[in-house]
């Protein structure tokens, strides 16, 4: 489990889309549910086709990111059930700890240069 | 008689390469009232009715099928109507709604991906004819008396050509893609 953070490292930096992903998946949720979930949490910028979100969960479930955990809906209405496993959830707490100090930096360059940042919004 | 057609088969086949032509031919079809009713082994069959918009989309299935399944429920929620498959293709449609036209792939990358897979299996085919043509070049070189190419080693190098060319021209899209500029033609 000492390795756990040093495997999760060569998954630095994730695309967007794969950190939505991974982010959206704190929840256990099937494929619909993480396109809706990403385009909500993206306040609409971010819509997942379903070619793209496909390619991304079955390269996650390669990596081991993320695991299949279930079915819901019945019958021809059937959905897979997705959810971050242990490594998948190290490399969202790692990436999201670079993407914080990159914000805090963010914050303060666009401020300096006369620019709005969110907080200041 | 005087009963207008409304319906027609047709045999119309494409190359992995100009798949996105394909897939705006069959939104003319369709923007000229001939909806897309059936996916044939080497064609379609489709219905006369009101033009309408609708964006076509052709997608190299996944490798597993016994994925299928969950990959055609993704597409199905995503607003995707299936309509069949054409060896490892499968054909989508979804309404353009208020000009905006819908996308499968929403990242180069994942398009690329797709690409790449495409790419895999025109490899393997090159390889086929080519390892096929080892024996028959011997065989030419042996009978040295005539000057003549043998057929099958001809055709083989045909078809070595033609894949050859596809693999070029896919490579080329992910060039493009990989450059912010749209793939395929």
């Amino acid at each position: 489990m000492k390795n756990l953070e040093g495997i999760a490292r060569k998954f630095l930096p994730l695309s967007e889309a794969t950190y939505l992903i991974l982010a959206s998946l704190t929840e256990p949720r099937h494929g619909y549910g993480i396109m809706q979930d990403v385009e909500a949490v993206s306040g609409g910028r971010v819509k997942l086709g379903p070619g793209t979100l496909y390619g991304a969960l079955t390269n996650l479930l390669k990596q081991k990111l993320i695991r299949r955990s279930g079915e819901t809906g019945a019958g021809g209405e059937r959905r897979k059930v997705y959810t971050l496993t242990p490594l998948g959830e190290k490399v969202l707490v790692l990436e999201g700890e670079r993407l914080a100090s990159l914000s805090r930096l963010a914050s303060d360059v666009t401020k300096r240069l006369g620019g709005t940042t969110w907080a200041a919004k | 008689m005087g009963g207008e057609m409304t319906t027609k088969t047709m045999f119309h086949i494409f190359m992995a390469w100009n798949s996105e032509k394909e897939e705006r031919w069959l939104s003319e079809q369709e923007r000229a009232g001939w909806h897309l009713s059936a996916v044939r082994c080497f064609g379609y069959t489709f219905e006369k009715g009101a033009p309408a918009d609708v964006a076509y989309r052709l997608d190299w299935g996944p490798s597993c099928r016994k994925d299928g399944a969950e990959y055609l429920g993704i597409f199905r929620d995503a607003g995707w109507e299936h309509l069949g498959r054409r060896g490892t293709w499968n054909v989508f449609r979804k309404p353009v709604v208020n000009g905006v036209v819908p996308e499968i792939y929403t990242d180069p990358e994942s398009r690329i991906a797709m690409y790449r897979r495409v790419i895999a299996f025109l490899v393997v085919f090159l390889a086929v004819m080519v390892s096929q043509m080892g024996p028959q070049i011997a065989r030419y070189d042996s009978s040295s008396g005539s000057g003549r190419i043998p057929f099958v080693l001809a055709i083989y190098g045909i078809l070595a050509a033609f894949f050859l060319y596809g693999i070029a021209r896919m490579l080329i899209a992910i060039s493009r893609l990989k450059q912010g500029r749209p793939g395929l033609d």
